[in-house]
């Protein structure tokens, strides 16, 4: 190509980019999709389903008849709000406001099924239940993803990202307490087990602590070996690979053979509570799961280390110890920390199988649930063990801010 | 005083190091370079026990460093890297620190020798002693590096291309502080460098490897004045002999002190590549010398140029 017809193309090219940034500057495409999605199910999808009792599946019924006009129409407008806000000049001001109204639809949105709980309860009994329906989820799935867009762009910070989901999450939960939410299907199914629902949520994660105690210092030491042997990385990670493709109720199943004999042949492991069921093949299965993220985790940290750092510390006379503990180990920590929030995350997912074979924890209410063909109480019981996961994620990333703070970036 | 015996080192089929023996006085600084590959650093490296040698030994004051544990070895002995390796999550004062703390010194004594060291390899302690080393420039990192391998006051110092990631600026100033850390502070150096600009400059003694071997060992100006092999004629000298001649040899020994010339007077001890800059740039082709004893003489562009006088 020639200097003058990349001359004569050059406008073009400008024009071009002008435009794209021009649109970039004007819509949020993310946020549009949201708003549309939105729309679209508010109008013409359940926001709440009515049915007459527990086991029976109820009959959908949209926002503007399930809740009073003023209630819909603040969902409504809020919805514009949010539509409007995907549309302004993208900046700070945008974020801002995307963060408020977004914030404040999630809050109008669990008020408003609330609301329509408490309208079923006063017209059809207490036997009637509401439960949440697909509207629902959409405008509240979507304007917490708006809310989390907006924050990470507002306030990357974990710290402040975990400040701004307790607030929201507070809110909630005050909104809960105060009982405006206690005629919905999901509350009940609550309040009726709220004997057990503690001492659930603690086994729980207890399981999951008792696999992590497991997994931490055999998948650390793992990782370690396959740092310093590279013979031995191939068939070692092969290894941990196989385990995990695994699925998780065969491992629970294929250990109750081994573990029932053993506790039969040294009874004394069964005054441990060690037998084919419960806590302890529970705990083994999940310790096997969580090797290979934490192996893997922790030798991609320590391998990550720079070469020149190790090599320094060897020569003025650190210990291979030393340089674990005081130099590599410290490096590797955001690494091993994110190593650590993705073990959490998914054990807390996989302890709920463990309910199957008598282990316990928030997997029971879901198992019950589907025995009962109880949806809300299935729904208790997943959507428990998902904030557990975000508490843990979040915590784990605040950790981790914490812990490098004042680092190269 | 270093003494290297015969040492040898195999990496599989290859010898990195190949029955290498070379003395090393206490105080001087001796450079050994060669092209890559020719186990300069090896050699380096097998001195602190980073590399454990197939055969050979080698000596510090006498002992023999096989039978010391090689931690213990390498806490006596600073070691200075070319990609500096400080410590990426800890200050500079913490880096500085790191083999007082491993030999346990109070802290107030760390403290001041950190202060001390900052002073030393000119940082000033209270603008840098809390940063990060991120912070820092390249330049004032190896600084950092420098005073690092120096903080629980070895005898020896193994610097490995300290300089060689810096550019020729920086280098230039980093290569000064060392000749004057060198002179206050007496300690044994062992540099590797492929430069040999820098190894004239700062060495007392330099040792050219090939292949794993010791082939000449010696003052620079021995090396550039009779180099043995036409390999280490080339690599010492090279296109710029002549000239790097120039920068070894002291005004004094070519000055006719029977003749006195008017001017500002060059000290004797200058080199005579400044003696031939300043005539240069003056258009003259005679100085005036004067020597630390008061003496005066005159150094002509003839006298400069003149064969050297070739010793005993």
């Amino acid at each position: 190509m020639t200097l003058a017809s990349d001359a004569a193309l050059a406008p073009a090219v400008e024009a071009s980019l002008a435009r794209r940034k021009d649109a970039e500057a004007r819509a949020n495409p993310l946020l549009v999709l949201i708003v549309t999605g939105m729309v679209v199910a508010l109008g013409s999808l359940g926001f709440v389903a009515v049915a007459p009792n527990r086991i029976l599946s109820g009959k959908a019924v949209p926002l503007w008849s399930a809740v009073e006009p003023g209630s819909a129409l603040l969902v409504g407008a809020l919805v514009v709000a949010l539509g409007v806000a995907a549309l302004v000049r993208s900046g700070p001001w945008r974020d801002r406001m995307t963060a408020i109204v977004a914030a404040a639809l999630l809050i109008a949105c669990v008020a408003a099924a609330g609301h329509a709980g408490s309208l079923v309860a006063a017209d059809s009994g207490p036997i009637a239940r509401t439960s949440l329906g697909a509207a629902f989820w959409i405008v509240a799935a979507g304007s917490a993803f708006a809310l989390a867009d907006a924050t990470g762009r507002l306030a990357p910070h974990p710290l402040a990202q975990a400040a701004i989901a307790a607030a929201v999450v507070s809110l909630l939960a005050a909104l809960a307490f105060s009982g405006a939410l206690s005629d919905l299907s999901l509350a009940r199914e609550f309040a009726n087990r709220q004997s057990v629902y503690g001492a659930e949520v603690v086994r729980h994660m207890a399981l999951v602590g008792g696999a992590l105690a497991g997994a931490l210092p055999i998948g650390g030491v793992l990782g370690v070996v396959a740092l310093r042997r590279p013979g031995w990385r191939k068939p070692l990670f092969g290894t941990l690979n196989l385990v995990q493709t695994i699925p998780s109720i065969a491992i629970f199943g294929l250990l109750i053979g081994p573990l029932s004999a053993l506790a039969g042949a040294a009874p004394f492991l069964r005054t441990l509570g060690i037998g084919g069921i419960g806590a302890a093949p529970a705990v083994i299965a999940l310790t096997l799961y969580g090797l290979l993220p934490i192996a893997r985790g922790t030798f991609t940290g320590l391998a990550s280390v720079p070469e020149p750092v190790i090599d320094a510390a060897r020569g003025m006379g650190l210990d291979e110890r030393q340089i674990l503990w005081k130099v590599s180990i410290p490096l590797a920590l955001p690494i091993l920390v994110a190593a650590l929030r993705v073990v959490v995350v998914q054990l807390t997912g996989l302890t709920v199988v463990a309910a199957l074979i008598g282990a316990g924890g928030l997997g029971s209410f879901i198992f019950q649930g589907l025995g009962q063909t109880a949806t809300d109480l299935i729904l208790l019981g997943a959507l428990s063990a998902i904030v557990l996961a975000l508490i843990a994620d979040l915590a784990l990333r605040s950790l981790g801010a914490v812990l490098t703070s004042g680092r190269p970036s | 005083m270093i003494v290297l015996d015969r040492l040898t080192k195999h990496f599989g089929a290859t010898t990195a190091v190949d029955q290498l023996s070379l003395t090393v006085p206490t105080g001087s600084i001796c450079a050994l370079v060669g092209p890559s590959g020719c186990g300069k650093s090896t050699t380096l490296r097998l001195i602190n026990r980073l590399i454990e040698p197939d055969g050979g030994r080698v000596l510090i004051d006498g002992t023999d460093t096989a039978g010391l544990a090689p931690v213990t070895l390498r806490r006596r002995i600073g070691y200075v890297i070319q990609s500096i390796g400080l410590f990426p999550h800890w200050s500079i004062a913490r880096n500085i620190s790191t083999v007082p703390e491993l030999l346990g010194w109070p802290e107030a004594r760390i403290e001041a020798r950190v202060d001390e060291l900052l002073d030393l390899v000119g940082l000033d302690p209270a603008q840098y002693r809390e940063r990060r080393p991120h912070e820092l420039s390249g330049g004032q990192q190896q600084r950092v590096g420098v005073a690092r391998a120096l903080a629980a006051d070895p005898d020896l110092l193994l610097m490995d291309e300290p300089f060689g990631a810096l550019d020729p600026v920086t280098r230039d100033g980093l290569q000064a502080a060392l000749i004057d850390i060198q002179a206050r502070t007496g300690k044994t150096v062992v540099i590797v460098t492929h430069d040999i600009d820098e190894a004239i400059r700062l060495a007392s003694l330099i040792a050219v490897l090939d292949k794993g071997r010791l082939i000449q060992q010696g003052a620079p100006r021995d090396l550039l004045s009779r180099p043995v092999t036409p390999f280490v004629e080339a690599f010492v000298g090279g296109p710029h002999r002549g000239l790097r001649l120039l920068q070894v040899t002291p005004v004094g020994e070519r000055t006719d002190y029977g003749n006195v010339t008017s001017g500002e007077p060059i000290a004797a001890e200058a080199t005579l590549d400044v003696a031939l800059e300043r005539m240069v740039a003056g258009s003259i082709d005679r100085l005036p010398v004067r020597d630390r004893a008061g003496r005066q003489g005159t150094l002509s562009l003839a006298d400069v140029v003149a064969r050297e006088v070739t010793g005993p």
